[in-house]
Parts: C-alpha cells; sequence; structure tokens
C-alpha cells in the first residue's frame, strides 16, 4: 500500500517527466543528426551511419539524458520519506506494523523504479527516432544505456532522500542535495584541471558507460560500476540507521 | 499472556531542555477505559509516543499487550490502534483512500467497521482530508483506528473539534463495540468530564510523574474533601491527606481514604471539623496538579500526597 501512496503522490511529476524526457532526446537527436549531416568534420568522424549512431546516442543519452536525470532524481527524491517529517504525517505512518526500514526501501525502490521507467522512456524514443531519421538500426545494443543512467539516478536519488530524513523536510533536502550535486560535478573538473588527478563522478560514469555500450569507448568502467552501485545502496542503508534511531 | 494492557517501570524520557517523562511506573489492566490525565505539557504525548515507539525511552522499560517496547515494535504496532494529538493524516487522500491505504497493513481489519462507523459519524468519504473540517478529521482518524480490529486503542485527545452530539456518539461506541469486546481503551486527555463518563481507571500526570493511578469508582467513593477549623494544624503533617488550602484557622485536606479516622484525628488535636465531603475527578485533578511543582521541597503537602496516593 505505502508503494501505492509513493506512486499517488509523484505520479502527475512522474508522467510529466515521462514525456518531457524523451521529447527533450528526440529534440536533440534532430538536432545533432541535422547538424552532422552537413559537417564535413562529422563525417570524419563518423564516416558511416553506424558511427552516427554511437555518436548520437553517447551524446544524446550519454550527456543530455544523463544530466537531466540526475535534476529529475534530485526532484523526486525531495517528495520522499523525509518530508512525512514536515508535513506531520510521519506520526501517522511509522505506526503502521511495519519496521522502519520498510518504508525506507519501499519508498526507495518505487522512486528508483518510476527513473528507471522514465530513463527507458527516454533510450528507447533516442533509439526510436535515429532509427526513423537514418533508416538504419545497427543492433539493439544502445537500449542498455538505460542501465548506467538507471543507475545515476538512483544513486542521486537515494542521496536526496536521506537529506529529506537528515532535514526532516523535503524543500531542505532537495537544497542540501542540490549543493552536493553542483560540487560533486564540479569538484571532479576542478581537480582534473588544476591538479591533473581523476575523481569518480556519477556523471562521469553514465557518460562512460555509455560510450562503452555504443562502442567508441574501449574500457568498461567496471571499477566505477561497482563503486557507484555500492554507493546507490549505501544512501538507504545510510537512510534506514537514521530513520531507525529518530524520535518522531 | 501479560494481565496488563500497558506496563512501564521507571520510564524516563528526557530532551535537551526537559524532562517529559520521570520514572513513570504504569499498570494499565486488560479490557479497561484508562483515563490518561494530565495538563499541557504534562507528559502524556511523550508517554504515547515511548509506547508506540516513536520515541525511544532515556531510561526504564515496559510492555504493551505483553510485548517489550521497543524490541518487538512491529508486534505492538499491529495489535494497536492510535490516534495522534495532531490528527494529521495525508492531505490529498480522501477518506475512502484513506482506508484503502490502511486497510492493507492490518490482517484483522474489517470494512464493516467502516461502513459502519462512516455512516455513523457521518463522515464525507470522497472530500480531500486537507479540506475536512477538524471535526471531520478528527472522524477520520476514529474510524481507522475503530476499524483496524486492535485490541488496544490509544486516544490522544481524541474529542479534538467534535461536536457534542458526535462526541456522545463515540464515547457510546468506545463502551458498547470496544470495552465490551474485551478490548482496551487508552484515553489521553485533559477533557476531564468526557473521561469521566467512561473511564474505568485513571492515571492522573504532571511533570512526567504519575501522581496518582486507581479506578474511577475506588476514587469517587474515598476520596473526600476534610474542611477543618484549628490553631496550628499547618504545623502538622498527616502523612494520609493533602492540605489543599488554608484560609485563617479554616484548613482544606485532600483525604485518600479513612476520612472519617482523619477527621477523627484532627478533632483529636482540637479543631473543630466542619465538613467532610465527596470529591469530583475535576477537584482531585485540580487539587493534584495545581501546585507549580509537586515536588519541590516547600510543597511538602503535596509531596506527601504524590508518596501516598498512588494505588498500586
Amino acid at each position: 500500500m505505502y508503494a501505492w501512496k509513493c506512486w499517488r503522490d509523484g505520479r502527475g511529476r512522474v508522467i510529466i517527466y515521462l514525456i518531457a524526457l524523451p521529447v527533450i532526446c528526440v529534440f536533440f537527436t534532430y538536432i545533432n543528426i541535422g547538424f552532422n549531416k552537413n559537417q564535413a568534420l562529422a563525417r570524419t568522424f563518423a564516416p558511416d551511419v553506424a558511427h552516427a549512431w554511437a555518436n548520437n546516442c553517447a551524446f544524446v543519452l550519454g550527456s543530455c539524458a544523463s544530466l537531466f536525470t540526475l535534476i529529475w532524481a534530485l526532484f523526486l527524491g525531495a517528495s520522499s520519506l523525509g518530508e512525512e517529517f514536515k508535513e506531520k504525517t510521519a506520526e501517522f505512518l511509522l505506526v503502521r506494523p511495519r519496521p522502519r526500514s520498510y518504508w525506507v526501501w519501499m519508498g526507495w525502490s518505487v522512486g528508483v523504479g518510476e527513473i528507471s521507467v522514465t530513463v527507458f522512456a527516454a533510450v528507447a524514443a533516442t533509439f526510436g527516432a535515429l532509427a526513423c531519421f537514418t533508416g538504419h538500426v545497427p543492433s539493439w545494443r544502445p537500449l542498455a544505456i538505460a542501465l548506467p543512467l538507471a543507475l545515476g539516478g538512483a544513486v542521486i536519488y537515494g542521496m536526496t532522500c536521506f537529506m529529506t530524513i537528515v532535514a526532516r523536510s523535503g524543500r531542505e533536502g532537495l537544497s542540501y542535495g542540490l549543493g552536493i550535486l553542483v560540487i560533486h560535478l564540479v569538484l571532479p573538473i576542478a581537480v582534473s584541471y588544476y591538479w591533473k588527478v581523476d575523481v569518480p563522478s556519477v556523471l562521469g560514469f553514465m557518460i562512460g558507460a555509455s560510450k562503452w555500450i555504443v562502442g567508441i569507448a574501449r574500457d568498461f568502467p567496471l571499477g566505477s560500476l561497482v563503486l557507484w552501485t555500492a554507493v546507490a545502496l549505501v544512501f538507504p542503508f545510510a537512510s534506514q540507521l537514521l530513520l531507525q534511531r529518530a524520535d518522531v | 499472556m501479560s494481565d496488563m494492557a500497558i506496563w512501564t517501570e521507571k520510564l524516563v524520557k528526557t530532551y535537551p531542555d526537559v524532562r517529559a517523562v520521570d520514572g513513570l511506573n504504569l499498570n494499565v489492566p486488560r479490557g479497561v477505559v484508562y483515563g490518561f490525565l494530565g495538563r499541557n505539557g504534562a507528559g502524556k504525548s511523550s508517554t504515547i509516543r515511548i509506547l508506540l515507539g516513536l520515541a525511544r525511552p532515556t531510561e526504564g522499560h515496559g510492555t504493551v499487550l505483553g510485548f517489550p517496547i521497543g524490541r518487538e515494535q512491529v508486534a505492538i504496532l499491529e495489535c494497536t490502534a492510535y490516534v495522534s494529538e495532531s490528527k494529521t493524516l495525508y492531505g490529498n487522500l480522501t477518506p475512502r483512500e484513506l482506508v484503502r491505504f490502511t486497510r492493507g497493513f492490518y490482517p484483522r481489519w474489517s470494512d464493516q467497521a467502516v461502513r459502519k462507523y462512516s455512516q455513523l459519524l457521518e463522515i464525507p468519504m470522497d472530500r480531500h482530508f486537507s479540506k475536512l473540517s477538524q471535526g471531520n478529521r478528527t472522524k477520520v482518524c476514529l474510524l481507522l483506528a475503530l476499524s483496524q480490529g486492535a485490541d488496544l486503542l490509544i486516544l490522544d485527545e481524541p474529542a479534538t473539534g467534535l461536536d457534542p452530539v458526535v462526541l456522545d456518539e463515540f464515547l457510546r461506541i468506545l463502551v458498547q463495540d470496544v470495552v465490551s469486546d474485551g478490548k482496551t481503551v487508552f484515553i489521553s486527555s485533559h477533557q476531564l468530564s468526557d473521561v469521566e463518563q467512561i473511564a474505568d481507571w485513571v492515571g492522573l500526570i504532571d511533570h512526567g510523574r504519575l501522581l496518582l493511578e486507581a479506578r474511577l469508582d475506588d476514587i469517587k467513593s474515598e476520596f473526600r474533601w476534610v474542611t477543618a477549623a484549628g490553631d496550628d494544624l499547618t504545623q502538622t503533617s498527616f502523612p494520609q491527606a493533602m492540605l489543599v488550602a488554608s484560609e485563617g484557622n479554616f484548613h482544606k485536606y485532600l483525604v485518600k481514604s479513612g476520612a472519617e479516622a482523619f477527621a477523627a484525628q484532627l478533632s483529636r488535636q482540637g479543631a473543630t471539623i466542619a465538613e467532610i465531603s465527596p470529591m469530583s475527578l475535576r477537584e482531585i485533578f485540580l487539587a493534584l496538579v495545581r501546585k507549580e511543582d509537586p515536588c519541590t521541597p516547600g510543597n511538602v503537602g503535596a509531596t506527601v500526597a504524590v508518596a501516598s496516593l498512588s494505588i498500586s
């Protein structure tokens, strides 16, 4: 029933994003294809339609959709369990006969499910648009880009959920989460620029994994996959521990 | 199975700025209506939060329906229905949707009870909770609690916003449908008249301490005002009585039991007994909690009362 309630609370936003993200991806695909058609340089990098596919997937999904997914996950997480404290409904919820871990993991599962569905829809729309614009389907492999995108979304969603529980407010949790996300995105770039040291970044993982899936990158970012899977699971665990010790 | 619905021993809950519950020993028998009385901020809600696992006790321990607090919280919540003081539920859901949401958590949920009580309490089932009046919100909370099939109902200020007709109906439901079914009702309130109508037992809390715990019938039959006139009575302490007021030579005592013997004792000391009269629950409540701090060293009478009036 809690899953139903989570879905009911966020369904408006989910449906809007379920439409918006694929539309954004199709739009960027159209722009990118049109742009590449007229560029000699683009022909150098994408001498055939398979390369054009790979470049488009890496740009539209690996970069644009990844960034939008992170922002979407951030906002979705703001309306999660911690908001119950702000709305003063936590008292009602937490006297239902379930362990507190149930509320954390059920809410997290619904949120990650919604992100995954949205991401898959965006990838499928991009895939369909590319097939439509080029009249060519090299392989179904690019559909797998949905996995790193969903994983990245799960990391940010879990982090925001955790922050809403820490702050006991959706809005404050969103503010903290946004601050952490901005620092997390900017810091690796700055550190890499000034000190030439690679700092793991969830966006970097999403882009890297996308490039490997479409065949642009040679090495699969296994280390990053393990790291970000662990991080994605650490946040709900931390939320669980926090909630179990919280006085309502 | 424990014969106590709620039992606590030396329960303490401290917050950074206040000691909300201070060594509370509660004994709530099964199958009774227990009125948990106290002023605002006396520690009633804090106690309830501990019982339901919403807050962790700083010290002490206890059981609810035989299950230890904090260790078997899910088992406690399966058998316990709770109406909170705030009566805040999901504003974007209608009562019908709230029923749908709540139903899934309770194997003993009764749709029949939902139909019965929603009609009886005249609840608008298809209007968003946020759009309901305070009274209707209270009714929805009561509906959800009554339909769970719980063995124990914990009601924190359940009468908030209810008009006299609905309140009367609700109290009748508690007595006829709930307690007659062998279930226990634990009502926290400062509305003494409502509690007095239906309570079998009364617990009186102030500053986080239990001042009195007894059967309501015993209280009514044994507690007495003794008014006496005499010199130097204030110099003598009487362990069985509490000096409530003095004006000139007239002194008013609250006596838990043995009012006649106490009056005889006063007479032997040269006092004249002006009146021995019964007390209402309201009078007992006011007498016990009106002291600013019942346990300060200068407040000897109240301290004695605290020590001597508890009925185990």
